[in-house]
């Protein structure tokens, strides 16, 4: 792609400009801002000591995420053995100034419907929805054929619809 | 011919909640969700899934990023260095009794141009940035003249980056030897404090595309090798400020001469 001009410095760069990405993700992964941290930094310093292994592309976020996603194995299996001191159910944070109690209510059900998911239903309609990937590229971030995103997302999606309620606003809800 | 796929599929329906439909299955995609309301309601449902789902962590976005996640910081850190730091010290161990190969491998000691360049740009750097009156061989009065000719010792285009945006200015240059009897350039900058910058040049080797920062005594060094040249800046300075400096120049060298 670059002719003489070398490609070191523009790595950096693609990589610093993905940070709040990464950072965002692993934020709504671990629902803890200094673990989600955490995770960023190995990903960032792995990213670092194998750069020569990206081949270069269109974008750097699907291998990234890629990375993140085998650090955050490894951590999984390491912590598997160790008791748990985070509570599942973090909620709140993230969660601006609430427009309205409706509303807030909204972000609270979908956040509650997103940890409910299957870990791989959940990466996949995050990666989607939350930072905007391409099919393609949460295919290459998985690891897995884009027909398997694209299930995957399908029944993401309709899981989320029958756990949140359908309608703005919590008026509208059907009462019994 | 716009009668193609009459019947939209389930994907289709899923690009339209994100936009990613050209016009042409936007078209389509909207004829049918006016014909199919059950369908219409799953990708608005998907679409407020979305927003939702954005809204709830948009807030990181305004969090500053905390600085140790800093590229300049992390550069040069072995991954996952804490995690591994027992098998390391194993390592090191065993790596005593096999004769400190193991030592250097670890580390990220030395690797060959690199590590050569980064260390004579340093030792240049300290050497040069002392001298009051002999700091540069070719004063930036005769710039054009500096650069034709360092250009014309290294065989590749060079440039005296303009480095004004950090308050630098250029003071000159010097021509240099670097190991075997190559040639390598040294130009200075100096800000409005009087602190000294340099930016080594040599030829690149033609393989390499790789960064690292050095630090001896106070003095850093980052340096980077690609197709065409070797480059290191050189300065008493925080390495976030330096990085910077650095992919100044380096846009600049690489940009095509004009």
């Amino acid at each position: 792609m670059a002719v003489g001009a070398g490609r070191s410095l523009d790595f950096l760069t693609d990589l610093e400009s993905c940070i709040p990405s990464l950072r965002r993700y692993a934020r709504a992964l671990l629902r803890d801002g200094d673990r989600a941290d955490d995770l960023v930094q190995d990903c960032l310093e792995r990213a670092l000591s194998r750069r020569h292994l990206w081949r270069g592309g269109p974008s750097l976020r699907p291998w990234l995420f890629k990375i993140m996603h085998n650090v955050f194995a490894n951590q999984a299996r390491a912590r598997a053995s160790r008791p748990r001191g985070q509570p599942i159910d973090q909620l709140g944070e993230g969660v601006g100034v609430p427009a309205d109690q409706g509303h807030r209510l909204a972000l609270a059900e979908m956040a509650r419907a997103l940890a409910s998911l299957p870990e791989e239903q959940r990466r996949t309609v995050l990666l989607v929805a939350l930072e905007g990937l391409s099919y393609q590229e949460v295919a290459e971030a998985m690891d897995v054929p884009i027909g398997t995103v694209m299930s995957r997302l399908s029944r993401a999606r309709e899981r989320l619809r029958a756990l949140t309620a359908a309608e703005p606003g919590p008026s509208l809800r059907r009462v019994k | 011919m716009s009668a193609a796929p009459r019947v939209i599929d389930d994907a289709l329906l899923h690009a339209s909640a994100d936009d990613r439909l050209d016009q042409e299955q936007r078209r389509l995609v909207a004829e049918w969700l006016e014909a199919h309301p059950e369908d219409a309601r799953r990708v608005a449902d998907w679409r407020r899934q979305n927003d939702l789902i954005r809204e709830l962590w948009a807030a990181v976005d305004d969090e500053p990023v905390p600085p140790r996640l800093s590229l300049p910081r992390l550069i040069g850190r072995p991954w996952r260095r804490r995690a591994l730091a027992a098998a390391a010290a194993l390592l090191l161990l065993v790596a005593g009794a096999l004769g400190g190969w193991f030592v250097r491998g670890w580390s990220g000691g030395g690797d060959g141009a690199l590590a050569e360049l980064a260390h004579s740009a340093l030792a240049a750097h300290r050497v040069f940035v002392a001298e009051r009156r002999h700091a540069v061989e070719v004063d930036r009065s005769e710039e054009q003249h500096l650069v034709t000719w360092l250009s014309r010792r290294l065989e590749r285009p060079l440039r005296a980056p303009d480095l004004s945006a950090f308050g630098l200015a250029l003071m000159g240059g010097r021509l240099l030897p670097i190991g075997a009897g190559d040639p390598a350039a040294q130009l200075m900058y100096e800000d409005a404090d009087g602190a000294r910058y340099t930016l080594f040049v040599t030829r690149g080797d033609g393989r390499l595309e790789e960064f690292r920062i050095v630090e001896e005594g106070g003095v850093t060094a980052f340096s980077w090798v690609d197709a065409s040249i070797g480059c290191a800046v050189v300065g008493t300075v925080a390495r976030d400020r330096l990085l910077a400096i650095a992919r100044e120049a380096y846009t600049q060298l690489a940009a095509p001469s004009d």
